[in-house]
């Protein structure tokens, strides 16, 4: 993403803020696709990243981590909407899949949907740790500077998370057909 | 390949899946729309509410309730707005404080022994302009009493009682003559132009009218008193501030205590004598309010306000200790009354608010008359010396500070300040 965009739009230039967001826009989705499970409230948080990041460009002041920071909003933007629609029934959408020819279509549909009924179990903040670890693949440090939480801190809600997951995908094996969402 | 890396794996490929789709068309559009009807904020105001990253501001602190951040932030700009506010609100009073241009002693008027003196401001360099007999000589008034000067400080008047007839003599500030006519106890108009004196008739003093006349003498009008109020030439013509009117008090008998006052009006067009207030029991004479809107009179024990057209009387606010209250004198802006306690001790009130600040201890020697310096600041205080008839004259700024005796020696109620604008001399 380009610096001169990054400072243009910070010296207030609408059109070079829409070049930067229409970029990261399915990034930003994605994020808020994975930690919430739902494409209204992913849409809503997403729109509120942006609108956030509009309204506060004039404190950038780095341009090289104006990804890093976009990225940021939108998992905060996502734990908000997440409050916010806490006790609603969620929508879940469903997701296109393109599977190879020859693969074993019902395996993979079968491991996908094991995958998504264990991350439904995790939290918010667990669900972020490992959105931006195995999707976004940021180290530590920047993992850290994304969730705005000490490094240590990433290492240990990663460990746990992936504990949990791997609990609940196991936990699913022995009760097929029994599902139990953490409320967001 | 680990178990773990294995998950790791299925995870990564299982997210990758799950965002190849593309997100609700529109939504992306409906974002911009969004951020098109708004303005960025201004960099010092971006750092509130946005996260860090990439921005001047510090690590951002994880709260354990995230609106809590947003009331801090609200309650922090209510302060600063509060700030803002009484900050203002100050800086008005300053300058309405202010706003009146500031006056200076710039001398002295007074009468010892039956003579005038004109002093400077600190009671140096005393000049004799009127020489004359003292009353324990006389057995009468001394020969010379009771100076004062004009407002605007341009010309001093004085009482000569060498004869039966009662003259009124008005001198410059280095006692060249500018006028002398008959009258008694007399008193400038605001605007320094005219004076009120009790007048002459059949060449005799009579307080049957008060003569108006111009600064060089001349006879403008004389307002006629009726009988009923004998006994008034005790008290100087007051004016209206608006210089329209003569003002008296009329006292009523009473049995014991305090008579019966009401405050009048004699227009100086030749109108119907018209009475002001309410009647109170009180002392008097009756204080106008420079606007001219309320009296203040002293009625023993208390001090009342009484709306000069008679439709309301009140105590003052606060009364600042027991004891006699006397001679109630409006600050010139009508904000603030002095007003004498038991004699001895001065007190500045608001007005409004009642609050009292003591200003000045006479030491048992009793106050006998204050003045007021134009711009509110400063009062001058004629307090006795200890001696029968005897005075000395005090300046003092009204928060109490700066108290220092001008004249050491005067006859009881015989001098007054000049006043003079800040530059002017």
């Amino acid at each position: 993403m380009g610096r001169e965009l990054v400072e243009q739009a910070v010296a207030g230039d609408h059109d070079a803020f829409v070049s930067l967001a229409a970029v990261a826009y399915d990034r930003l989705h994605g994020i808020a696709r994975l930690i919430l499970r739902n494409e209204d409230a992913a849409s809503d948080a997403v729109q509120e990243a942006v609108t956030s990041a509009w309204l506060h460009i004039r404190a950038v002041r780095d341009p090289d981590r104006f990804d890093a920071w976009l990225n940021r909003l939108a998992v905060h933007a996502s734990y908000r909407e997440a409050r916010r629609r806490r006790g609603r029934v969620v929508e879940i959408g469903v997701a296109r899949v393109d599977v190879p020819d020859g693969w074993d279509a019902v395996g993979v549909v079968d491991a996908r949907d094991q995958l998504e009924r264990g991350f439904r179990r995790l939290n918010p903040q667990q669900r972020a740790v490992l959105v931006v670890h195995h999707y976004l693949e940021l180290s530590d440090a920047e993992a850290a500077a994304v969730l705005g939480i000490p490094i240590g801190t990433v290492k240990s809600r990663l460990n746990r998370a992936t504990i949990a997951l791997r609990a609940a995908i196991e936990a699913d094996d022995r009760t097929p057909g029994v599902t139990t969402e953490v409320p967001a | 390949m680990s178990g773990r890396d294995e998950l790791d794996r299925r995870l990564a490929a299982w997210m990758t899946e799950t965002v190849s789709s593309s997100p609700p068309a529109g939504r992306f559009e409906q974002a911009m729309e969004a951020t098109a009807r708004r303005r960025p904020r201004p960099p010092w105001l971006a750092a509130f509410g946005s996260d860090w990253v990439g921005t001047t501001a510090p690590r951002r602190l994880e709260w354990a309730w995230p609106g809590l951040r947003r009331a801090l932030v609200a309650a922090a700009m209510v302060a600063l707005l509060a700030a803002a506010i009484v900050g203002a609100a100050m800086v008005g009073a300053y300058l309405l404080d202010h706003r009146r241009p500031a006056w200076r002693l710039g001398g002295l008027a007074y009468s010892v022994d039956g003579d005038i003196y004109v002093a400077s401001a600190d009671g140096g360099s005393p000049v004799l302009i009127a020489d004359g007999i003292p009353d324990s000589a006389s057995h009468s008034a001394p020969s010379y009493w009771d100076p004062q000067w004009s407002p605007d400080g341009r010309y001093l008047m004085y009482q000569d009682s060498n004869s039966i007839t009662q003259v009124v003599h008005v001198v410059d500030p280095q006692g060249r003559p500018v006028a002398s006519f008959p009258g008694w106890y007399s008193t400038w108009a605001s605007d320094s132009s005219r004076i009120a004196t009790w007048g002459e008739t059949d060449q005799k003093l009579s307080f049957g009218k008060v003569d108006v006349r111009a600064m060089d003498g001349r006879l403008l009008t004389s307002v006629l008193i009726p009988d009923t109020f004998s006994g008034s030439g005790d008290q100087r013509p007051g004016w209206l501030p608006d210089g329209s009117a003569i003002v008296l008090p009329r006292y009523t008998v009473a049995e014991a205590g305090p008579a019966g006052l009401q405050a009048w009006v004699f227009p100086i067009n030749g109108a119907a004598p018209r009475r002001l207030s309410v009647e109170v029991k009180g002392y008097g004479p009756p204080a106008f309010s420079p606007d001219g809107t309320r009296i203040a009179i002293d009625v023993g024990n208390d001090v009342f306000l009484i709306a000069a057209d008679g439709t309301e009387a009140q105590r003052l606010p606060t009364k600042p200790g027991a004891g006699l209250y006397t001679n109630p004198l409006w600050s010139p802006g009508g904000d603030r009354i002095a007003v004498t306690r038991s004699r001895e001790s001065i007190q500045v009130v608001d007005v409004k608010t009642g609050t009292a600040v003591p200003v000045h201890e006479s030491s048992g020697e009793g106050v006998r008359a204050l003045n007021w310096s134009p711009d509110g600041r400063t009062l001058l205080v004629i307090q006795g010396d200890g001696n029968p008839g005897g005075s000395s004259v005090w300046s003092v700024a009204v928060d109490g500070s700066g108290g220092h005796v001008v004249v050491k020696r005067a006859d009881a109620e015989g001098a007054d300040g000049r006043w003079v604008k800040e530059g002017a001399e």
